[in-house]
């Protein structure tokens, strides 16, 4: 707890990116409430390199949800600077694709509008947009439920389209929040596979948060680990695990267990009450 | 698959297979009502309460002679003109403060002293502003349509889901495509209540300015057959006016049906 900013030793090189997509720098963020303020954030610095897939895990309440805001030009820092392609972000941020922690789905758009939305704010035609739009349906395994509404569909297949109308248009980062935390252990393991899956085609910039250990372990290159609020980060990883992944087994992938008693040992040093 | 299909593209629900004794069931009711009132009503009481045969003779002499339809016109021209203008600036007003909380916060007060006046109690004032033609009426339909059609639209868009509006600007959405394509579907449901909730004020609003000053309409042929003590030509004409109200929220409502049709989806939730 007392530590700041203990960057790791393999998360040296991460620091000192000449440019990567994202970048936070000391970042300060207080809420003003009338009876106290909120400090959300506070000296957080930490990079997101091009391409690679980083993970924000940290406890509920820590300021995960306001860096993603942050990058999208939602909320602005009160102190410090988030650096998106070297520029701060001074406006809402076009080019980010933001997967929320509800799915979000136009409830009056079936799954294949939903999915082809952003292509027709673009003023694509109908045609192509539905050509695309089946094959991303396709891809996320939602062939057959095109012409279904959100309401009709589970909570991972809304999950799914709710992906695929972010793919859909090619942002350079996407921002998760949380995408997978309300669905049961199995579902998530098959979105697990399957976005990594895509990603391993399109190397995408992703931005993960998470507050699941395992998951942050399955999916990222590089690790931030936040402390409580004020959110702070405690420490970075690269993690050490060979890709292609097998999510379904993912405690049997060398080095599994050691970094996962690392994070563990790390995590458990910042809880209240010490487990054996 | 195949019954899911089935399901999302099923009818309305009130259409629905097992809702098919329904309308029957309505129209019993109606018709055990209507014999009610056939049998119930003396010789002595006739005068006062008439009898639904002679209500039905009374609406086929009217149409067939023709007298009604001067009135259902005059009606028909305030009510649509009213709605429309009051409907429209509803419309409007609810989308400006609905979407600006800095003009919201200062016009609540007037709009809430506003709306506390009860509206009809002002149609003596229209019709010395107006005149006894028909801008007097049209000026209370606009404002009875106004405050209902402003209201639930000022409140339909203060239930949008911000983050829906915030997602789709994030995917490059103008504000014009943000309005055509978020928040207009995402209130819709909430505005078509106003609407449709409207239509009986409107008309209301129209017959009551009749009935204070007017020589046409059908507030004044009401008026005239009650002081006439003319009861079936008074029936007929509520008839006439119940009818108007009923076309009026048909037509909305296949509006609605067209623009919500969505949310007749089943709602069932399909495991993976
Ligand atoms: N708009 C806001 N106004 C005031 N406080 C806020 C606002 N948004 C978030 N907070 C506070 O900031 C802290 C961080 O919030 P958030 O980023 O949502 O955390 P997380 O996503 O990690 O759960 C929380 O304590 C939350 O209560
Ligand atoms: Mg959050």
């Amino acid at each position: 707890m007392l530590e700041r900013l203990v960057p790791d030793v393999e998360a040296g090189s991460r620091a000192t990116d000449p440019q990567p997509l994202v970048r936070f720098a000391d970042v300060r963020l207080v809420f003003e409430a009338a009876a106290a303020d909120v400090v959300a954030l506070d000296g957080v610095t930490f990079d997101v390199p091009l391409g690679q897939i980083t993970t924000v895990i940290g406890p509920s309440g820590c300021g995960k949800t306001t860096l993603l805001r942050l990058v999208a030009g939602l909320t602005r820092a009160s102190a410090g600077r988030v650096l998106y392609k070297g520029e701060a972000v001074a406006a809402l941020n076009t080019e980010v694709g933001y997967i929320t922690q509800d799915s979000n789905l136009f409830p009056w758009l079936t799954t294949v509008e939903n999915v082809e939305f952003p292509l027709a704010l673009r003023g694509i035609s109908k045609p192509e947009r539905r050509e695309r739009a089946m094959e991303w349906l396709q891809l996320v395994g939602l062939s057959g439920f095109e012409s279904n509404y959100p309401n009709e569909l589970s909570g991972g297949m809304q999950k799914r389209v709710s992906i695929a109308r972010t793919l859909i248009y090619e942002p350079d980062v996407v921002l998760m929040d949380e995408p997978f935390g309300a669905l049961d252990a199995q579902t998530r393991m098959m979105l697990h596979h399957e976005l990594l899956q895509i990603w391993s085609r399109q190397h995408n910039t992703i931005l993960f948060i998470t507050h699941d250990l395992v998951e942050a372990i399955t999916l990222s290159d590089h690790i931030v680990v936040m402390t409580k609020r004020p959110g702070r980060i405690s420490a970075q990883y690269q993690v050490p695990l060979q890709r292609p992944r097998n999510v379904f087994q993912i405690f049997l992938e060398p080095h599994f267990d050691e970094f996962y008693a690392k994070l563990w040992n790390h995590f458990k040093s910042e809880l209240p009450v010490q487990p054996d | 698959m195949s019954t899911l299909k089935q399901k999302s593209q099923s009818l309305p629900r009130s259409r629905r297979r097992g809702d098919l004794w329904l309308v029957p069931l309505q129209v019993g009711i109606l018709v055990v009502l209507l014999v009610a009132w056939q049998l119930s009503v003396s010789a002595k009481n006739l005068m006062f309460f008439s009898r639904p045969t002679l209500v039905a003779e009374k609406l086929y002499e009217l149409f067939v002679g023709g007298e009604i339809y001067r009135h259902v016109v005059v009606t028909m021209t305030e009510v649509l003109i009213g709605y429309a203008l009051g409907a429209a600036l509803g419309l409007g007003l609810g989308f400006v403060l609905g979407r600006s909380r800095l003009l919201s916060k200062i016009f609540q007060p007037f709009i809430i002293g506003l709306y506390s006046i009860p509206k009809i109690a002002l149609a003596p004032l229209f019709i010395v502003w107006f005149g006894l033609g028909m801008e007097s009426k049209i000026a209370v339909v606009v404002l009875a349509t106004f405050f209902l059609v402003f209201f639930n639209t000022y409140s339909g868009l203060l239930n949008v889901n911000e983050e829906l509006v915030q997602l789709a600007r994030l995917m490059k959405a103008t504000w014009a495509q943000t309005i055509w394509r978020v928040i207009l579907p995402a209130s819709a449901g909430q505005i078509f209540i106003g609407l449709k909730t409207a239509v009986p004020y409107a008309v209301i609003g129209a017959v009551i300015g009749e009935y204070i000053g007017s020589d046409e309409g059908l507030g004044h042929f009401v008026l005239y057959s009650s002081q006439t003590f003319d009861a079936p030509a008074l029936f007929a004409g509520i008839v006439v006016l119940v009818f108007l109200v009923f076309t009026l929220n048909f037509v909305l409502s296949v509006i609605e049906t067209r623009v919500l049709g969505w949310r007749n989806a089943s709602g069932a939730t399909l495991q993976l």
